[in-house]
């Protein structure tokens, strides 16, 4: 065979060697690494359990919320987490309609990271709005009130977004690993995991009538997401840029969001994959291209970010309304210099280091940068959140927001729970997609993907 | 219609009224007579003798996807209609080779998508009647408003009927079927390349059938009882 190698899986991987690899965590288990981070994952949850008991239990008043910052770190959280539940669904989606090859690998556990983090940010909302019994008030049906949601507002507008969005992204998600499935339940040793698999895998026999209509309707959900990724964010900006608080009433808002929930994903699928490859060995199939890669749309999601902050600022002076002016004030002089400038430093200038190709091609320096950019994210949206409600257009009725314990215990909570749901996904899914990995070992390889031959 | 327990002579009587209507005469059959359609058949021009219909499979495995592509034409060619691939990834041209290429998928996405989106839209502007909220003076068919929730329907619509439809259409989820007995066949879900016949193919011959894939490079030719 004269075929080219591909920068983008081992050579020599076959259909037999990717299917022993991929199924061996499902069906042979996991060693002690796997019970440390089920151990951290689970502590996280278990926090995150108490902090939800005591909210459900006393109120929402036992978090730093008041007036005028009515929209604490829950949202700020919510923001963040939703904004990671981007990239997997980007990967999954338009990367396959461009024909991009090297969402290949990565494309199972990006989709898996969306769906978990689209469950950490529901959460928030739904605390957040003090009494979570009444959340279904926000969905349209004829009630004995008589009364019907306002469909004007962008926090019914979210309601809808987000609950379409985790439930196309789980479909889409499903769909993909149903082939997958059908191969566990044939590998499955015993009989209980063999009908576990069985009821999930739905009898898929592979049959080509079958396969004609899943390629059919996967790329029909793919054209589905995509225009469905870029709305997600957009509404969620809504819910600021439509209200009036001084530094949100912005049309850059909806692009700027998107651009940065873009750009907090691919840093937490990089913050994903390297422990991911080095816990379950997928060296031949999460190799240093798809980092180089992921670096260079971190580069340029980061670009469209900054240009974000830039025209804040500018249209905060550029309006001329004086309290615009003072938020810009605050964020570059006054008291929100401090989160500010670190939310620069983190999302705008040390990433600048990806241009270096040592610097993408160096899994340390990498994993490092997407958590800078992770935190850098989550101080941005704090800025904005906190940032702007502190100060209204009240000057009697401004105060300082300080989060408590208990808006802390749900952030790291949910933090953990993002980890129980990956170390549970490590456990009993095929974290790549076997199917998709066939048919790529069978591609020609792109001009951009091939290794020169040394000779 | 005269009830279950006795399907033959309402069938035999709707015959027999349409017949006469078309002043032609059937031969009359007693009373109590078993009715079968192969006895008045026989009479007249005798079509090829079916084979019983016989349950089961003979599935053949093949090394690569292209060779799985040509037998499926050839035996498509042979006149048999009852097959099957099946395949650890998609193969492409397989469907059109099998005649199985359809395209109700789409179908049932685009009309999914549309009652979505019009249920969405329609529900907000009666919601907004019915509840009538007036701010400002502003008009309560505001639809730039509904533009949102619409579009969000319209994509869950879509998706969820897209899904319905994929489960119905291809009969799942059905936990097992008869292909499953086939000796090595969780290999066609790994590296191997099957196609199956099933035996309530009108042309359904095993030995024919066998020497058929054989012919075209099967590394193994199987028969599911």
């Amino acid at each position: 065979m004269s075929r080219p190698a591909s920068k983008l899986y081992a050579p020599g991987l076959t259909d037999a060697s990717i299917t022993r690899a991929i199924t061996a965590p499902p069906i042979d288990g996991l060693g002690p690494r796997w019970l440390v981070l089920l151990a951290i994952g689970t502590t996280g949850a278990l926090v995150l359990a108490w902090a939800l008991v005591e909210t459900l239990r006393v109120g929402v008043g036992l978090w730093g919320i008041q007036v005028p910052v009515g929209w604490g770190l829950a949202i700020v959280n919510f923001v963040w987490w939703i904004g990671i539940g981007h990239a997997g669904t980007l990967i999954s989606a338009i990367l396959l309609l461009m024909h991009q090859q090297w969402r290949t690998s990565i494309n199972r556990f990006a989709e898996s990271m969306t769906l978990f983090a689209v469950a950490c940010a529901g959460l928030f909302p739904l605390l957040h709005m003090g009494r979570p019994e009444y959340f279904y008030w926000l969905l349209p049906y004829p009630s004995t009130t008589q009364m019907w949601p306002q469909f004007r507002s962008p926090l019914v507008w979210d309601a809808f977004a987000i609950s379409t969005y985790g439930t196309v992204s789980l479909l889409f998600w499903y769909l993909g690993l149903v082939p997958d499935l059908a191969v566990l339940r044939d590998r499955a040793r015993r009989r209980l995991t063999r009908v576990v698999y069985g009821i999930f895998a739905l009898g898929w026999r592979g049959s080509s009538r079958h396969w004609h209509r899943h390629q059919q309707l996967y790329r029909l959900f793919a054209g589905l997401a995509t225009p469905l990724v870029v709305s997600v964010h957009t509404v969620v900006s809504f819910d600021f840029a439509i209200g009036l608080i001084p530094g949100w009433h912005s049309t850059i808002f909806p692009p700027f969001f998107v651009a940065g929930a873009i750009y907090s994903g691919f840093a937490m699928v990089i913050t994903i994959a390297i422990p991911l490859r080095w816990g379950l060995g997928l060296h031949d199939y999460v190799r240093p291209r798809h980092f180089d890669l992921i670096a260079k749309v971190l580069l340029a999601s980061g670009w469209v970010v900054a240009y974000g902050y830039a025209t804040e600022i500018f249209v905060g002076w550029y309006s001329g309304g004086h309290y615009e002016l003072w938020i810009v004030e605050r964020k570059l002089v006054g008291d929100l210099a401090g989160v500010f400038w670190a939310t620069v430093a983190c999302n705008v200038v040390l990433p600048q280091a990806l241009w270096s190709k040592r610097v993408r091609a160096s899994l340390p320096a990498l994993f490092a940068l997407s958590i800078v950019i992770n935190i850098g994210m989550w101080l941005e949206r704090y800025l904005i959140v906190v940032g702007s409600l502190e100060g209204d257009f009240v000057p009697s009725s401004w105060r300082s927001y300080w989060p408590t314990i208990y808006d802390w215990a749900i952030y790291l909570g949910t933090m953990g729970l993002f980890i129980l749901l990956f170390a549970l996904l490590v456990r009993f899914v095929p974290v790549v997609s076997m199917a998709e990995m066939r048919e790529l070992i069978r591609e020609p390889v792109d001009s951009a993907d091939r290794i020169e031959d040394e000779s | 219609m005269s009830g279950p327990d006795a399907p033959n002579e309402s069938v035999d009587a709707v015959a027999a009224a349409d017949a006469a209507d078309a002043g032609v005469a059937l031969p009359r059959r007693a009373p109590g007579t078993p009715s079968s359609s192969r006895l008045d058949l026989d009479d007249l021009d005798s079509p090829p003798p079916h084979r019983p219909s016989r349950r089961g499979h003979l599935v053949a495995y093949f090394e690569t996807p292209a060779a799985l592509v040509t037998a499926a034409e050839a035996a498509r060619a042979a006149g048999y209609t009852r097959l099957d691939g099946h395949t650890p990834m998609p193969v492409h041209g397989l469907a059109e080779a099998l005649g199985q290429a359809d395209h109700i998928i789409p179908k049932v996405v685009f009309v999914g998508g549309l009652i979505g989106g019009l249920l969405a839209f329609f529900g907000q502007w009666l919601a907004g009647l019915d509840y009538p909220l007036e701010v400002a003076g502003r008009p309560l068919f505001s639809w730039p408003a509904f533009v949102i929730v619409t579009f969000e329907c319209t994509v869950l619509g879509a998706a969820l009927s897209g899904f319905g439809a994929f489960l119905w259409s291809n009969g799942l989820p059905r936990p097992h079927h008869p292909v499953f007995d086939a000796p090595g066949f969780e290999r066609a879900l790994v590296d191997r390349y099957a196609l199956s016949l099933a035996g309530d193919d009108p042309r359904f011959d095993a030995e024919d059938a066998r020497a058929l894939f054989e012919a075209l490079d099967a590394i193994e030719v199987v028969d599911v009882p």
